[in-house]
């Protein structure tokens, strides 16, 4: 157990690493500098120009510039983000808890939602429950986050108008609305964006969970519960459900980083103000700093996330044998 | 061995079924310019022309630009579909000939390819490739196939390793030693066609992977550019007339979501046909 913790930290560092100097050879390709929009003008004394690159370090060579960024990135800061006129860490300490929010809400509704469909995928296996749950189930796993999330935004939000169509909360004098409304505002927000990317994580949940329940199903054990007079109910809550939870964990590991990746287009799509939204934002905008330190942070998520899952389902079920 | 599971395959409906669904698309990407009723990037009339509903004359309508959908959308096949097989062939290539050089030559090898494998499957494929864009510019169809297929050969590499490793200890494996067959020729001759069917399942997965990867840079407008038609960039093209022009965002989405349903349905029979060649 502590031999497994020790190795995930070990390899989401090695991640983070590779990863953030990959991110620092990107900014050197990247065209101008932070200033090159603000000072590279005609008009600006070469001094002037010359002071602001000393004072942040791109007068230095490259090797240089890496340590001094490399510190820089072990203390938080990512640099400064010239389309909003903010340090990088403001921005994304702002975005950051929007995303994680979207995509918690999505993982725990979505694994709950993917664990009952599978077992009830398992308690009529081969019926017609079975096909049309798996048919739904393949329908949610064929089709992409974002193209779901286009279709709910075509009907749900723009023609029927049953959800807002972007943003967290409602605009105007919302802000004086009593407590629970906003928070009830902020949920109705919410619910498309999570939404659609819960039903994404449940199609794959709910397909991992019925062959992992199928194969536990024809173990000894379980028709010694039978035999034991248990109904199928319990017998697949209390004996099957726990052996076969362990496995479908660790796959969701395996889905998290596209999960990630999908949660990024959702915001675009729902106007979600989360780091996926930022970075669209920052691409239109060529703000590299921002650009490079969204796609960081976003990826250290991913693997931070990963790791995790897979902390937890040794906890869950420390006796199976998983693919990693 | 293998050729058992092949032949499982071909005698199972939905596989048929899936197959004939890529087959359909295949065919239809490659016949486009024989079969489309107009010019995909022709703007015929921008005024008159401009968001017409599914008619005879056109029967998938058009798009802001006066373009014929149904043309766009088959032409946009060989874009995507090209894309996504390029993409594919390339990560089942890298991933079978790294995984066999991890599992046939371990050691450094192993440790390399295996290492390699921990970290990049941590890491989202869309924002790296989003990041790489962003930094370079637009890139060209044929740099989409190097990006997806050069970042989705890790799951086809962990598969082949494991399948070898078991492999590598079976007694036609020894016997083909014994006779002085070298690595090379026992991997050549003997592993790969034993361990195909797996490759072809991983190789599936990767399909269904890479289209929906290709679409959605192409539909935030940094995967195939315009006047390219992809079928993410005619969903870029519909996102701004959501209210009044749903055939701009229905079709491209029947259109990925069939044809990636097809290649989970494939990967998930072949999968069975295979645990079926195991079973006693």
């Amino acid at each position: 157990m502590t031999r497994l913790i020790l190795n995930r930290i070990l390899q989401a560092a090695a991640v983070i690493a590779v990863v953030a100097t990959s991110v620092f050879v990107l900014l050197q390709f990247a065209p101008g500098d932070p200033f090159a929009a603000s000072l590279d003008g005609t008009d600006v004394p070469p001094g002037v120009r010359a002071e602001w690159r000393a004072r942040y370090g791109f007068d230095l060579p490259p090797a240089q510039r890496f340590t001094r960024w490399a510190g820089a990135l072990a203390h938080g800061q990512l640099g400064y983000a010239p389309s909003q006129h903010r340090v990088v860490s403001a921005v994304l300490a702002e975005a950051m808890p929007r995303t994680l929010l979207l995509i918690g809400v999505a993982l725990a509704i979505g694994f709950a939602l993917g664990v009952l469909l599978g077992l009830l995928q398992a308690r009529h296996h081969g019926r017609w429950q079975d096909r049309v749950i798996g048919a739904l189930t393949l329908g949610g796993v064929a089709m992409p986050e974002f193209l779901l999330g286009l279709l709910a935004m075509t009907w749900l939000g723009a023609r029927w108008r049953l959800f807002p169509v972007a943003g967290l909360a409602s605009e105007g004098d919302a802000a004086a609305w009593p407590m629970w409304e906003r928070l009830l505002d902020h949920l109705w927000h919410l619910a498309l964006p999570a939404g659609v990317l819960a039903i994404s994580v449940a199609a794959r949940v709910a397909r991992h969970q019925r062959a992992a329940l199928l194969g536990v199903l024809q173990e000894d054990f379980i028709r010694t519960a039978r035999s034991k007079g248990l109904g199928e109910w319990t017998t697949l809550w209390r004996h099957a459900l726990p052996n076969a939870i362990g496995p479908v964990l660790a796959l969701l590991g395996l889905a998290l980083p596209s999960l990630v990746g999908g949660a990024v287009l959702i915001e675009k799509i729902f106007g979600w103000p989360g780091m996926g939204l930022t970075l669209f934002d920052a691409l239109l905008a060529r703000d590299y700093p921002l650009i490079l330190a969204a796609t960081l942070l976003a990826t250290i998520i991913a693997v931070v996330a990963r790791a995790l899952t897979d902390v937890v389902a040794e906890l869950v079920a420390p006796r199976r044998e998983r693919p990693v | 061995m293998a050729a058992r599971t092949w032949n499982r395959l071909l005698h199972d409906r939905p596989a048929r079924v899936a197959a004939a669904v890529l087959a359909g698309a295949a065919l239809a990407a490659l016949l486009a310019p024989l079969i489309s009723p107009f010019d995909p990037a022709l703007q015929p009339d921008p005024v008159a022309l401009r968001l017409v509903a599914p008619s005879w004359q056109h029967p998938l309508g058009t798009d802001p630009y006066s373009r014929d959908v149904l043309s766009r959308m088959l032409h946009g096949a060989r874009i995507s579909l090209g894309v996504a097989a390029g993409a594919m062939l390339l990560s089942a290539t890298l991933g079978t000939a790294l995984g066999a050089l991890a599992a046939v030559v371990g050691g450094w090898a192993d440790a390399v390819v295996s290492g390699l494998v921990d970290i990049l499957i941590a890491v989202p494929r869309l924002l790296i490739i989003v990041a790489l864009v962003a930094t370079f510019g637009a890139l060209s169809p044929w740099w989409l196939v190097v990006l997806l297929g050069g970042s989705g050969w890790l799951t086809t590499a962990r598969i082949v390793r494991a399948e070898l490793r078991d492999h590598l200890h079976r007694e036609y494996v020894l016997a083909a030693r014994a006779l002085g067959a070298t690595d090379w020729r026992i991997t050549w001759q003997h592993l790969l066609p034993a361990v195909a069917p797996q490759v072809a399942v991983a190789a599936a997965l990767a399909l269904a992977a890479v289209i929906p990867l290709e679409a959605a840079l192409s539909f935030v407008g940094l995967g195939v550019q315009p006047p390219l038609a992809s079928w993410g960039n005619i969903l870029l093209d519909g996102a701004d007339y959501l209210t009044s022009a749903w055939w701009l965002v229905v079709f491209p989405v029947a259109a990925i979501t069939c044809t990636v349903g097809a290649a989970l349905i494939l990967a998930d029979r072949l999968r069975a046909a295979i645990g079926g060649e195991r079973a006693p």
